[in-house]
Parts: structure tokens; C-alpha cells; sequence
């Protein structure tokens, strides 16, 4: 008797393939047939009843001399229409949403985070190339799994094999990124689209929307008459993401998104685990910060810790007079992409999970002492995690004060 | 489920090549489901490309809900359903051998593997009733959830579930020998 699992292994393999005439030729009928639909479409609006009044006004004796009125109204009102409208939200953001290519200016800033800016190129589906004003290089392709940082100085090259990837993780290709928080946000009612009106933005004259929704806190530029966005800017609390100097579909050559790594370069290998974490990842990142950290645990749960942990290692290091070797900082970078695995997991909890973090003067190893506590969804109860990393269900009423 | 999105709203908003990727994403699966669901190469064709003129046409209205696979599947579903009503009314009607026999002549959609075991496999699945047939397929092949195939035969999950293991017994059987060919 086969087992059930292996029936079903072998029915998935009852695969069928086409030869490509054939996709070709399927293809070809739905476009004629949509190409149709479109022209039916147009045809359909095309007689629109102006004529019609045009023809009744002017037969009406009654309302001939009227009717010169009766136009001249029209056009005002329509003239009217023209100054005061302004473009719809969504020809604003076409370009973002349509674009095969783009080259732009990304620059990252926020309270407590690390000021960064660098030149980006994005090309489709999901590339990216990013160049910091030191001359370093990281090209992010996630179809292929990989991150590969280049910095021609020192030779150096950091190839981060990733696993587990979503499909947009937004963190690593901030184009994508900004590009998918707009997408989600649709469809944009008037309430939450804000026309900011228009002012001089980087040297040109630009009208601008704010946009707020929940999943998006934005503000577009796009020069007034091309209506191109010359200047987006994405609040992703606390950190503000501002993409500038943006020009779409340039043509922009495949080996610029190359992850092959030049000769002569000496060659890091880092993993990354991109999987959705668990709330034993966040417990890991703990003990992996504390073991770190001296037995402390972060000062505060936000994405600004990871500054503490590296400053921290940083100073750590010149205490001891330690001059890092290249083992090292590939040991630490590697430390800290496991630390920051778990993190997010705090990130994703709801707002009624009603999540609280107290782990900023606790010892690690102290069971009496509350780290963190969270209710998972569904639960009366609270997971509660202690300064040893034990975790336990607690009821409300047990809850530290 | 993003990318699927952006595809999506790229297409709704003119772009060709977005439904270009699109079809060229979906199309060899659901030539796979719909082929496994009729049993017919040539029909699996014209299902799907009826599904997808179908999409094409009232994409303008289309609000996605889940995945687009999951969507275009349950369409393939659907279309398959009329395709064999069709094909019974066109048989009631005086439907010569020869149009059957078209449905087995080789044609332009081929199994990927052509095992002896893999034929005997495709013989077996028609043999099973349609209904435990469609929820093997769209499970398996239209990687559809069982409550989706359930909303899709308008029976509870529990009888999907159970169309599924009966099916999957009686194909076991059918090719153990156990049940008369």
C-alpha cells in the first residue's frame, strides 16, 4: 500500500507543460480580447450627449438667444473646474508605482536613529543597488537570496546569504519599501489625502499631499507641471525615510546589480534568517544581547537598541585595547544580525496585545524580575518573561504593578 | 502577495506587461489544474484561456482577496465545471467519436514526466467522482485550503475533507490492483 503523503507526492508531479507557441498563442487571444473590451469601452463614451443639447438648444427658437449664455457659462464653469482642480492623488504616484527602473537619493534620519544617506538604483522585480557617500556598495537581490556589500578601500566583501525571505522585506530595499507602503494604502479616501498646496522643493516648484492612513504617514512632492515626484517621504516611527533626486525608468545595465564579487576582494560570509520571528527568536535576541551586553538587557525595546549594543561593543573594545581583526567584526556583525532576528517579533505584536518592556535595570538570571509581558491573541492570560529568559502564562491581577 | 498586488494595480492602470507577467507566472499551473480536472488537454487550453480573457475584461472591478493563484484557480474550477456540462449537452446532442478522440490525440499541453506510473496515475484520477477528483486537484495542484474548496462545492469543510481521504484511498486502491480495471 502507498502511503497518503506519498499519493500526494505523486500526483503534484502530474504537471502538464506547454510549448511556447502555445502560451504565445493563448497570450496573443487574451490581449486581442482585452484590446477589443477597450475599444468597445471607448466607443461606449465616445457619443457623450453634448451634441445632443447643442442640437436641442439650437432648434428652440425660445432659446437661441439664450443659449449663447448658456455656453458661456459652460466654459467658465469649466474653466473653473480646470484652475482649481488639482491632479488626483493617483497620477502623483504612478510613476513610483509603474516604474522598471529608478535611480534616487535615500536618506534616513528620525530621533535616536543613526543619520544615513546614500545613492540608490532599483530595477525590477526587486533589485537594488545602494552606494554610501564613503564609496561602499551593497547590492540587495532577495530572488537570489543575497546581500553583498563591497567597500573597494579595504577590498572587502560581505556576501550576507539570506534566508527565509518574504516576499518584499521593505528593510532592505527602501524603494520597494516606500513603494509598497503607498500600494497598501490604497484605495485613498479625501479624508486621508491632504493637499499641502505648492512651494519650492529642492529648486523646483512642486505641489505636495500628505497622506496619512493607518499603515502609512507620508508626504509627496511632484513638480508642478510634469507632476513627477521629485521628493517622497515616509514617517515609520521613529525612523523617516526621504527619497529624493528620483528619475524613473533610466536604462540602467544588469551588472550593476551583479553579486558577483571582484577579484582581488577579500570575502565575508554572514547568514541572515528572514523568517517571521517567534516569541523564542525574541527570547534568544535577550540572551544573545545580554551575554553580550554584560547581563544587562536593553535600555529600551525599539530599533534604536541596536545603536546601544554597537556602541557599547565599540567602547567595550577600546577599553580593553582591543584592535579588531577582521575575525572579529565579521564575528560581531554576525552576533548582531542573530541579536536583531528576534527583535521585530516585538514590533509585529498588536496594539491590544498590550505589550510592556521593564528589562532596562534587570540582571540576567534574576527569575524574580519581569522582563518583558505580552497577551498573545486569543488569550486571557500574559506571557510573561523573566530576567533568567523563563517564560510563564500569568493572570492580569498577577501582573507586575 | 505584495508583488502579486503590485501586478495588479500595474495591469489595472494600462500596463500590459504586468498581465504579461502575470499569465507567464500562472499559466503552466493552471493548464496543470485544469488539465488534471478534465482529463482533456484541449480543453484545459480553452479553460484557461477563457479564465483569463474573463479576468482581463473585468479587471477594472476585480478587488483581490487572498491570492491571485487561489483566485484564478477557483475561476479554473468554475470554467471546468461548465466545460463538462458543455461537453455532456454536446454529447446528448449527436456528438461524433471523432471530437472525443481530439481530447487524446497529442496535443501542444504534454505531461512534464511521462511515466508508465504517471499515466496509470491519469487513469486513475478518472475514475474517481468529480467531486473527490476537484478536491484532490485543487488541493494539490490549486494549492487551494479546504474551506476554499468548500465554499467552491457549497458542502462543509468536513465532506471536502472527506472527498479528499476517499479519493486518495480509492486512487491507492486503483493502482494496488485492488479495485477492477
Amino acid at each position: 500500500m502507498r502511503p497518503a503523503d506519498n499519493m500526494e507526492k505523486l500526483i503534484k508531479k502530474l504537471r502538464y507543460k506547454v510549448s511556447a507557441e502555445t502560451h504565445d498563442r493563448v497570450l496573443d487571444n487574451v490581449l486581442q480580447a482585452l484590446e477589443k473590451k477597450e475599444k468597445q469601452k471607448l466607443s461606449a463614451t465616445a457619443p457623450y450627449m453634448a451634441p445632443n443639447i447643442w442640437r436641442i438648444i439650437m432648434k428652440s427658437p425660445i432659446t437661441k438667444i439664450a443659449a449663447a449664455a448658456v455656453i458661456i457659462v459652460a466654459v467658465l464653469i469649466g474653466l473653473n473646474q480646470i484652475i482649481s482642480s488639482t491632479p488626483a492623488f493617483a497620477e502623483i504616484v504612478r510613476p513610483l508605482l509603474t516604474a522598471r527602473t529608478a535611480t534616487f537619493k535615500i536618506t534616513i534620519g528620525g530621533q535616536g536613529v543613526p543619520s544615513q544617506e546614500f545613492d540608490g538604483m532599483f530595477m525590477e522585480p526587486c533589485r537594488m543597488r545602494q552606494t554610501t557617500p564613503g564609496g561602499g556598495t551593497v547590492i540587495v537581490d532577495l530572488e537570489q537570496g543575497r546581500i553583498v556589500t563591497l567597500i573597494p578601500q579595504a577590498k572587502q566583501a560581505i556576501v550576507l546569504e539570506v534566508t527565509n525571505a518574504p516576499e518584499n522585506p521593505g528593510d532592505l530595499n527602501f524603494f520597494q519599501y516606500i513603494r509598497m507602503r503607498i500600494l497598501n494604502a490604497q484605495p485613498l479616501d479625501d479624508e486621508s489625502v491632504e493637499f499641502l498646496g505648492e512651494q519650492q522643493i529642492d529648486g523646483q516648484l512642486a505641489i505636495g499631499y500628505h497622506v496619512r492612513k493607518p499603515g502609512l504617514d507620508g508626504t509627496i512632492w511632484a513638480n508642478s507641471e510634469t507632476k513627477m515626484p521629485i521628493r517622497i517621504e515616509v514617517v515609520d516611527e521613529p525612523m523617516v525615510v526621504t527619497m529624493s533626486n528620483i528619475v524613473f525608468d533610466v536604462e540602467l545595465k544588469e551588472s550593476l546589480f551583479s553579486l558577483d564579487v571582484p577579484d582581488g576582494y577579500n570575502v565575508t560570509t554572514l547568514r541572515r534568517d528572514l523568517s517571521e520571528p517567534t516569541e523564542e527568536d525574541f527570547i534568544e535576541s535577550l540572551r544573545i544581547w545580554a551575554e553580550n551586553m554584560d547581563g544587562k538587557f536593553p535600555s529600551k525595546m525599539d530599533r534604536s537598541a541596536v545603536n546601544e549594543f554597537v556602541q557599547y561593543r565599540r567602547e567595550r573594545m577600546k577599553e580593553e585595547g582591543i584592535e579588531p581583526s577582521i575575525d572579529d567584526v565579521t564575528k560581531l556583525q554576525q552576533t548582531i544580525i542573530d541579536m536583531t532576528h528576534g527583535f521585530p517579533f516585538v514590533e509585529a505584536l498588536p496594539a491590544h496585545s498590550d505589550w510592556h518592556y521593564a528589562g532596562r535595570d534587570i540582571k540576567f538570571g534574576d527569575a524574580e524580575k519581569v522582563v518583558f509581558w505580552y497577551r498573545p491573541e486569543g488569550t486571557e492570560t500574559y506571557r510573561v518573561i523573566y530576567g533568567d529568559l523563563s517564560v510563564k502564562d500569568v493572570e492580569l491581577e498577577n501582573l507586575p504593578k | 502577495m505584495l508583488e502579486e498586488r503590485l501586478l495588479l494595480w500595474k495591469f489595472k492602470h494600462g500596463s500590459k506587461d504586468a498581465f504579461r507577467v502575470i499569465y507567464e507566472k500562472y499559466a503552466d499551473d493552471l493548464l496543470t489544474l485544469a488539465a488534471n480536472l478534465l482529463n482533456d488537454t484541449v480543453g484545459a487550453e480553452d479553460v484557461v484561456q477563457d479564465v483569463f480573457i474573463s479576468f482581463v475584461q473585468s479587471v477594472a472591478k476585480f478587488r483581490l482577496r487572498g491570492s491571485l493563484k487561489g483566485y484564478l484557480a477557483t475561476c479554473v474550477a468554475n470554467r471546468a465545471r461548465d466545460y463538462i456540462r458543455g461537453k455532456k449537452r454536446r454529447r446528448i446532442v449527436a456528438l461524433s467519436e471523432a471530437e472525443q478522440m481530439t481530447s487524446n490525440v497529442k496535443t501542444p499541453v504534454q505531461l512534464v514526466i511521462n511515466s508508465e506510473e504517471l499515466q496509470k496515475l491519469n487513469h486513475a484520477m478518472t475514475r474517481l467522482p468529480y467531486e473527490q477528483r476537484e478536491a484532490i486537484v485543487l488541493r494539490l495542484h490549486g494549492e487551494l485550503k479546504f474551506r476554499q474548496i468548500a465554499e467552491l462545492q457549497s458542502v462543509s469543510t468536513k465532506t471536502v475533507l472527506s472527498r479528499y481521504r476517499y479519493g486518495l484511498d480509492k486512487l491507492r486502491l486503483i493502482l494496488n490492483g485492488e479495485v477492477r480495471q
